[in-house]
């Protein structure tokens, strides 16, 4: 199964308000905005390397009742911009 | 001619700098601003204990030339490791050359350098395989019209420049150091042979200390642009000051090397004129030597006469009436050094007529 | 035209201070001379001896064209960063390019491209969406009672996170010149130039107790994002914090060469300030809204 994560060398900063995160990159430079769950599930892919599957158990555990096919897909979409941002890489093997 | 202002100060910080009045540094902001030398002046100013001696309005622009010369080495950096993971992919080292090399070695020449991009240098047999990798990972071709990408391809040492899809980062991709049209055929073998290595971890290189010397000269000697001559030559300087002091027999293998690469005659003028223009300390024999093997003869009157104009800031002040003139001729004499006339003078012809793009 | 500042411009460059900023203009351009005599008398001025930040000239090509669609060209230091614009829109090169010039070179601010406007040093800091109306509101708003610190260009120092004033005239679009014109009688607008790419553009004067006040920093309060909507009452809704730092982030001029610093500076200001939406149609309504603003009463 394919997992993602946070790699080691890409160091965000982040600031928070209400239910909004601005997230700084050291690398690239670039900031980005985040909005909940997704600042959730950036925070677990800090910690560990997570398939679509264990981000689905994880929305599940914070209390999210129905992950549908389309709330997968979302993920998706959004692990892709992650990938596009240098946010996120694939982890091998 | 007169040394221009900024070179003054920049080779003789202690002396200079604390005496400028305010309409001198008015003049040195703006010859430090056109050759792309803020940073290093900013730089020089601090490491010489002048700093404190630099009026506010003229701090405020070194810190701003500050900000960005930091901003590039962001850059930089990011694009270096990204570059590695992406030839990581198929085991092709990362061997950097030009600015990017400066910086990842942590020489001197590299410490607030501005930079246009970043160039690598891969092996010919490798390059398409690189092209497509290179691809994959985000840095495509920019526009451009058929005739530009078939010169390039055709003619010259590089693929057309990439564009990084996402960051707009530039990235050259050379296979040799210059074109197979030139009159002078260093061998790129011999220079990947000889890369040394920067990070065991990411797989980065760059040229040998002499080759990184020659390239630099070379590249200065034979490129057609001069805006960043001075800088340019600064670099030189710099790596010539930092690798003499490193190795007692530096100089003579700097002169058995660029014969190697047949490249004394453009290793003989940096070295001319960093003696000439920026005081270096260079061995009168190396030069000999140098200029025995080059075979440069009576045209080195005229080359001094042409270059002693591009190699000043590129600012009004620094100008004569023959400057423009002098940036002509070695813009047509750069590309007569790298392609043989019939290919030149159609070359050109297109060129001139497309106002808008660069030669 | 002989005034002093007539004389300077078109021999050696009239120095003046803009804010933090020293520059030297140097013209013979009729246009140019009526706008600077306008808007640009105030300024205190320079000498000589002075350090100068930024050269600036706005010239005409020679031969054919001075007689075949005039044109005017814009030099920063001897060299020309845009393409020439048509003879009738030299005076909105001057400033357009001057803004570039500031915007451009002067990093050891972080600015963001909004009007700045204050009361008691306490500023809002208004973004700028294209057609959002905030040149409008801004130039009605120091007509009643606010300061002007810029149009365009908010730079906020990283060292003390105060925003230091750089007030030029006020560029104006279309029908705002008129609404401007009838809103106060004392409003002073330069040269027009019509058919700019941005239509009809003319600016309007800072008045000459701002200028006196140029050296005067602010403090960031609120940070408001203006949209015109026609008929629409003057309205003020609370704007999430992110939203803001990305809506004032991305308009910036060089959020991304400050990096981190630029980051952190722009996520204390969000921290620091009151952050709103405002619709407005009229311009009355919105200053009383502004002066609700002011006394807390929002």
């Amino acid at each position: 199964m394919e997992t993602w994560r946070v790699p080691e060398q890409v160091k965000l900063s982040w600031r928070c308000w209400g239910d909004s995160c601005v997230c700084y990159h050291h690398g690239t430079g670039d900031t980005h905005l985040f909005k909940q769950p997704y600042i959730s599930i950036l925070e677990q892919l800090q910690n560990q390397a997570m398939s679509v599957e264990d981000i689905c158990a994880f929305l599940q555990q914070q209390g999210m009742e129905s992950i549908d096919e389309e709330v997968r897909e979302l993920i998706e979409i959004f692990l892709k911009e992650l990938l596009r941002l240098s946010i996120i890489e694939k982890v091998e093997g | 001619m007169q040394t221009p202002l900024l070179v003054d100060c920049l080779l003789h910080p202690k002396e200079r700098v604390p005496s400028l009045s305010l309409n001198q540094w008015d003049l040195l902001i703006r010859q430090a601003r056109q050759a792309r030398l803020m940073a290093r002046l900013s730089l020089v100013c601090r490491e010489n204990g002048v700093w404190d001696a630099v009026p506010e309005q003229s701090k405020a622009h070194l810190l701003s030339a500050d900000t960005v010369a930091a901003k590039q080495r962001q850059t930089v950096d990011w694009e270096v490791h990204a570059l590695s993971k992406a030839l990581s992919r198929i085991d092709v080292p990362l061997v950097l050359l030009k600015g990017s090399a400066y910086h990842i070695a942590g020489l001197d020449a590299g410490r607030q350098r501005v930079f246009n991009d970043v160039d690598i240098l891969v092996p010919r047999e490798l390059i398409s395989k690189v092209e497509l990798t290179l691809r994959n990972y985000g840095w495509i071709t920019g526009i451009m019209d058929s005739y530009d990408q078939r010169y390039y391809r055709k003619w010259m040492h590089e693929l057309p420049p990439l564009r990084h899809i996402t960051r707009k980062s530039s990235l050259d991709v050379h296979h040799s150091i210059l074109p197979d049209t030139a009159r002078f055929h260093p061998d790129p073998k011999r220079l990947l042979a000889d890369a040394v290595c920067l990070d065991a971890q990411r797989n980065i290189y760059a040229l040998s200390p002499l080759d990184r010397i020659i390239h630099s000269a070379t590249h200065l000697f034979h490129e057609g642009e001069f805006e960043n001559a001075l800088r340019d030559l600064f670099d030189l300087k710099y790596l010539l000051d930092e690798f003499s002091g490193r190795d007692a027999q530096f100089w003579q293998k700097l002169t058995a090397r660029a014969a190697t690469l047949d490249l004394s005659l453009p290793t003989f003028y940096a070295l001319h004129y960093c003696r000439q223009v920026l005081d270096s300390q260079i061995p009168q024999d190396t030069l000999d030597a140098l200029r025995g093997a080059s075979g440069v003869g009576l045209r080195k009157s005229a080359m001094d006469f042409l270059y002693r104009r591009v190699l000043r800031p590129d600012h009004q002040s620094c100008d004569d009436g023959f400057s423009g003139f002098a940036r002509w001729c070695l813009f047509v004499r750069s590309h007569y050094m790298r392609m043989p006339l019939h290919l030149l003078v159609p070359h050109l012809f297109r060129k001139a007529m497309q106002p808008d793009s660069k030669g | 035209m002989n005034s002093r500042l007539s004389t300077e411009l078109q021999n050696e460059g009239l120095k003046i201070r803009i804010g933090p900023f020293s520059v030297s203009v140097q013209s013979q351009l009729k246009t140019v001379l009526l706008g600077m005599e306008q808007l640009y008398r105030d300024y205190p001025s320079l000498d000589a001896q002075d350090f100068i930040d930024f050269h600036v000239a706005i010239k005409a090509p020679g031969g054919l064209r001075r007689w075949y669609h005039p044109q005017a060209l814009f030099y920063f230091d001897g060299r020309q960063p845009f393409k020439p614009l048509p003879y009738s829109q030299a005076f909105a090169f001057f400033e357009w390019g001057l803004n570039w010039c500031f915007a451009q070179h002067s990093n050891q601010y972080l600015i963001f491209h909004a009007a700045v406007i204050a009361r008691d040093n306490k500023a809002v800091i208004l973004p700028a969406p294209p057609g959002s109306g905030k040149s409008t509101l801004c130039a009605g708003l120091i007509h009643r009672g606010w300061r002007l610190l810029s149009d365009e260009l908010c730079m906020i120092n990283p060292q003390t996170g105060l925003i230091h004033p750089v007030p030029r005239p006020v560029s104006l679009k279309n029908q705002s010149i008129d609404i401007i014109r009838n809103y106060d009688a004392a409003a002073e607008i330069g040269p027009i130039a019509h058919d700019t790419a941005k239509g009809t553009v003319a600016h309007l004067k800072v008045p000459h107790e701002m200028i006196t006040l140029q050296e005067q920093t602010a403090m960031p309060t609120w940070v408001v994002l203006p949209k015109y909507v026609p008929e629409a009452a003057a309205t003020l809704i609370d704007m999430d914090k992110g939203d803001m730092f990305m809506e004032v982030a991305l308009n910036a001029f060089n959020y991304s060469v400050l990096g981190a610093t630029a980051y952190d500076m722009t996520a204390d200001l969000m921290d620091r300030c009151h952050c709103y939406r405002f619709s407005y149609s009229r311009l009355d309504d919105a200053v009383k809204v502004f002066d609700q603003l002011f006394e807390g009463k929002v």
